[in-house]
C-alpha cells in the first residue's frame, strides 16, 4: 500500500490510500470521494507532465509512496 | 479535510471490484506476497521483458536467496559439528601412552641402579658426539672465508676506468633470472644507476652520424652509428683473475706493447717565441689620469684613428687577437665626447693598444710574412675601406667641388647668359619682320615697350586686323542669338543650359549656402562643447581618483559615487546643449512630394495625390488620361531646345511668361 498525495496548488491537498497497481480511474474515484469533485473533472498530471491516462496504472507512471501529484480541473478539452 | 481512512477506500474499491487494501489492524498474510506467474507464459519470450513478467520472477528469486542461505547455513552447522569433533578427538589423543606413573616398570630399585651407570655413559656418549660435530661444522665454517682467490674468474660488468680511486664500492651479484645461463656477474649499484642516468641524457641528445669532436682512433665500422640497434648495446665488463688485476689487463700485457703508443705532439711551433703575457701585471702599470678631455679638432683625430688603422692592418698577419681592440677603441673614444663615464675604460684602452704595438715591435724580425705585410702596406691607400673623406681632399685638391653655393652661382650665370640670347634673338627676329613684312605681322605688332612698330605699311596693317576680325567672328552663329550650351561640354554647362530652360532656377542659392555653412557651424559647436564637457569630466574624475577620501570608500561606495557624478555631468551637459539648441538651431524643413513619374509636386498636386491615396480612389478616365498628356508635353518641351520657334515652348514660352507678367500683349522686336 503507498500513500499518494495529490495536490492543486489552490489550498487543496489530500492524501490517498492506494496500491501501486491501481488503474488511473480507480485513483481518480477516490480522489473525488476525498475532495468532493465529480471523477471527469478531474485531472491528475506530474509537475509539467502530460496529464494521466485512465487506462494506466500509478505504477505505469512511477508513482511510489509519498509521491505529490498535481491535481487540475480537466475542462474536457 | 481527514485523510481517505482505509475502510473507505476500500469500499469504493470493491465497488468498482478492485482489491481492497490490506488494513493495517486485520492479520497481514504471513510472509512476502507475489504475483503469480502467468500459467500461458510465452516460453519463447525474452526472460523479464515486461514488468509482469519480472514481477513474476521475483517470488523465484527470493526463493532461491533463501535456499542459498538455508544451505549456507547448513554447511556452516555441518562444519562446526565436524570440527568438534575433531577436537574432542585429539583431546583425548594425548591420553593416549604410557602416563608417567604408568611407564615405571614393575623392577625393583636394585635393577634401576645397576642401569643407572650404562644411562650415565649413553648421556656422555651423546654430548661427546655433540661436541664433534660442532668443531665440525666450525672447521667448515672457517674453510668458507671469502678471500681474493675467491673471486677469480668473476666477471665485473663496469669499466676499471669507472671506479674512482679511493672510493669504496659495493658490488653486489646482479639480478638474473635462474635458469640463465650467464655467469655470475658482479656490479656496483650506484654506478649502475649513473650508467643509467647518463644513458637517459644522452637518448635525449641528438645523436650525429658524425661528430667532428670524437678524436677516437682506431678501426670504425661502416655505419657505426648502427651497431648498437643490430648487434645490442655493447656490455663493458672485466674479469677478476683473483691476483687484483683484471683478465683483461694480463691478456694485453701478454700480447705485448703492441698498441701504438699515443704520443701528443704539440702544433704550437709558431708560438715558441710569444711573450710570457701580453699583459702587464696590475701594480706595474700605471694610468695617467687625463685631465677631463682634451678637446682637439675632429680632422686631426680622424688622421690619428688612420694611423691606428694603418697599424691595425700590419697587426692581422701575426696576431689576430690584436684587430679587435684596435678597432673598437676608436669607436669608444668618439663615444666620449658624450658620455663622461667611458673616460676610465677609455685610458685603459689605449695603454693596452700601446702595449700590444710595443710588443709587436720587440718580435720584428725580417720573416716571409713580414714581406707579405709590407706589400700589402703599400698597397693599402688603394682600398676602400682605408679610404677617407679628408684623405680624397688632400689627394685631389685640384678636382673640381660641386655644392650648393657653386650651383647656384652656375645657374646665375647660366641665366643671364639665356636672357641675353633672348634679347639677341628678339633683335633678329624684328629685323626679319621688317625684311619680309607680311608672312608674321600679326604676331609682332606690338614690342616689349608696348609701342606699334610704324614700320610697316598701312596696308599690312589693315589687312592684319581684318585677319583678326575674321578670326574672332567664327565664334558668331548666323542666328544672332547665343549658341545654347549642351550637355556633352560638362557639367557647368549642363547646369547652364537647365537653368536656361527654367528646369532649376537657383533664386537662394546664397540663402541656402548660408544656412549649409550656419549648420555645420552649429554641429561643430555642439560637438566641440560635447568633447569638453567630456574632456572636464575625465579631469574632473582623475582628480577624485587621487584624492584620500576615494581611497577610503569601498568598491560599493565608489560605484556609486561615480553614478552620481555622471548622472550630474549629465544634466550640466544637457542643459548645455540645451541651451545651444535654443540660441542657434534652426532648422530648415521641406516638404518634397513625388509622384509615381518622378516629378516634384507642388502644393495642389500633392494635396490632390494625398487625398487620392486616402480615399482609396484615383481620378476618372479622362482626367487621368489629360494628366498624362500634360506630362508627356513637359517631357516634350524638356527636351526640345530652347530656340525652337515652330512649337509652343522654350524661348516662346518665356517670352509668354514675359509677356502675361509685364500684361502686353506681343513681342517686342528690338
Amino acid at each position: 500500500m503507498i500513500m499518494v498525495t495529490v495536490n492543486d496548488r489552490l489550498g487543496t491537498k489530500a492524501q490517498i490510500p492506494c496500491l501501486a497497481s491501481d488503474p488511473v480511474k480507480l485513483f481518480k474515484a477516490m480522489v473525488s470521494a476525498k475532495i468532493g469533485r465529480p471523477v471527469h473533472e478531474i485531472m491528475l498530471k506530474r509537475q509539467g507532465q502530460r496529464p494521466f491516462h485512465d487506462q494506466l496504472t500509478l505504477a505505469d507512471y512511477e508513482i511510489s509512496n509519498g509521491v505529490q501529484i498535481d491535481l487540475e480541473l480537466n475542462t474536457g478539452d | 479535510m481527514a485523510d481517505l481512512s482505509i475502510e473507505e477506500a476500500n469500499k469504493i474499491r470493491l465497488s468498482m471490484g478492485m482489491a481492497p487494501l490490506p488494513v493495517p489492524g486485520a492479520a497481514a498474510p504471513s510472509g512476502l506476497t507475489f504475483k503469480q506467474a502467468a500459467e500461458g507464459a510465452d516460453p519463447d519470450e525474452e526472460p523479464a521483458s515486461t514488468v509482469e513478467t519480472r514481477q513474476a520472477a521475483a517470488y523465484d528469486n527470493w526463493k532461491k536467496l533463501q535456499d542459498e542461505e538455508e544451505a549456507k547455513k547448513k554447511r556452516e552447522q555441518r562444519i562446526a559439528l565436524i570440527k568438534k569433533a575433531q577436537e574432542k578427538a585429539s583431546r583425548f589423543s594425548k591420553l593416549e601412552g604410557k602416563g608417567l606413573a604408568e611407564e615405571a616398570n614393575d623392577e625393583d630399585d636394585l635393577a634401576w641402579l645397576k642401569g643407572s651407570k650404562k644411562r650415565a655413559k649413553q648421556i656422555a656418549k651423546a654430548e661427546q658426539m655433540q661436541k664433534e660435530l660442532e668443531e665440525r661444522e666450525r672447521q667448515a665454517r672457517e674453510a668458507l672465508q671469502y678471500t681474493e682467490a675467491d673471486l677469480a674468474g668473476v666477471k665485473v660488468g663496469h669499466e676499471v676506468g669507472q671506479f674512482e680511486d679511493g672510493e669504496e664500492e659495493i658490488l653486489v651479484l646482479k639480478d638474473t633470472a635462474v635458469d640463465a645461463e650467464d655467469d655470475d656477474e658482479l656490479e656496483a649499484v650506484s654506478l649502475k644507476e649513473k650508467e643509467r642516468l647518463q644513458e637517459k641524457v644522452d637518448s635525449k641528445k641528438r645523436k650525429r652520424a658524425y661528430d667532428p669532436n670524437d678524436d677516437e682512433s682506431g678501426p670504425k665500422s661502416i655505419l657505426a652509428q648502427y651497431d648498437e640497434e643490430i648487434e645490442g648495446k655493447k656490455r663493458k665488463a672485466f674479469t677478476l683473475d683473483g691476483q687484483g688485476r683484471t683478465v683483461e689487463e694480463v691478456k694485453a700485457e701478454a700480447a705485448g706493447a703492441a698498441k701504438p703508443k699515443k704520443v701528443a705532439i704539440s702544433l704550437d711551433i709558431l708560438q715558441d717565441d710569444t711573450p710570457t703575457n701580453d699583459y702587464m701585471d696590475i701594480s706595474e702599470v700605471k694610468i695617467k689620469k687625463s685631465k677631463k678631455k682634451k678637446s682637439k679638432s675632429s680632422k686631426r683625430r680622424r688622421v690619428e684613428d688612420d694611423d691606428e688603422m694603418l697599424t691595425a692592418a700590419t697587426g692581422e698577419a701575426d696576431e689576430m687577437e690584436v684587430d679587435e681592440p684596435e678597432t673598437v677603441a676608436p669607436k669608444q673614444k668618439k663615444k666620449t665626447l658624450f658620455d663622461e663615464s667611458f673616460v676610465d675604460d677609455d685610458d685603459l684602452q689605449a695603454q693596452l693598444a700601446a702595449q700590444r704595438r710595443q710588443a709587436l715591435k720587440k718580435r720584428k724580425k725580417m720573416r716571409p710574412e713580414d714581406l707579405a705585410r709590407q706589400l700589402r702596406e703599400d698597397s693599402a691607400p688603394e682600398t676602400p675601406g682605408v679610404m677617407d673623406t679628408t684623405e680624397l681632399a688632400d689627394e685631389d685638391a685640384g678636382a673640381l667641388v660641386i655644392d650648393e653655393t657653386t650651383e647656384f652661382v652656375h645657374n646665375l650665370g647660366a641665366n643671364a647668359e639665356e636672357d641675353e640670347e633672348e634679347t639677341l634673338r628678339r633683335q633678329r627676329r624684328k629685323s626679319s619682320h621688317i625684311s619680309n613684312g607680311i608672312a608674321s605681322v600679326g604676331e609682332a605688332q606690338v614690342d616689349d615697350e608696348g609701342d606699334v612698330d610704324m614700320g610697316q605699311s598701312y596696308a599690312e596693317a589693315a589687312e592684319a586686323e581684318e585677319r583678326n576680325a575674321r578670326a574672332v567672328s567664327a565664334d558668331i552663329t548666323g542666328t544672332g542669338l547665343d549658341e545654347e550650351k549642351t550637355v556633352d561640354q560638362g557639367l557647368g554647362a549642363t547646369l547652364a543650359l537647365l537653368k536656361q530652360r527654367g528646369v532649376i532656377n537657383s533664386v537662394d542659392s546664397g540663402d541656402r549656402n548660408a544656412a549649409y555653412r550656419e549648420r555645420q557651424k552649429f554641429l561643430t559647436d555642439k560637438q566641440r562643447a560635447e568633447e569638453s564637457a567630456e574632456r572636464l569630466r575625465k579631469e574632473h574624475r582623475e582628480r577624485e581618483r587621487n584624492s584620500a577620501r576615494w581611497n577610503n570608500m569601498t568598491p560599493r561606495e565608489r560605484e556609486e559615487w561615480a553614478r552620481k557624478n555622471n548622472v550630474a555631468a549629465d544634466q550640466v551637459e544637457s542643459r548645455k546643449l540645451a541651451d545651444i539648441f535654443n540660441k542657434e538651431y534652426k532648422p530648415n524643413i521641406e516638404l518634397n512630394y513625388v509622384d509615381e513619374h518622378g516629378r516634384q509636386l507642388n502644393e495642389k498636386e500633392a494635396f490632390k495625390m494625398l487625398s487620392h491615396q486616402f480615399h482609396g480612389k484615383g481620378s476618372g478616365n479622362t482626367k487621368t488620361k489629360k494628366h498624362l498628356d500634360k506630362i508627356a508635353t513637359e517631357k516634350r518641351k524638356l527636351a526640345e531646345s530652347s530656340l525652337e520657334t515652330t512649337r509652343a515652348g522654350g524661348l516662346n514660352r518665356a517670352m509668354d511668361h514675359e509677356a502675361k507678367k509685364s500684361k502686353f500683349a506681343g513681342v517686342r522686336l528690338q
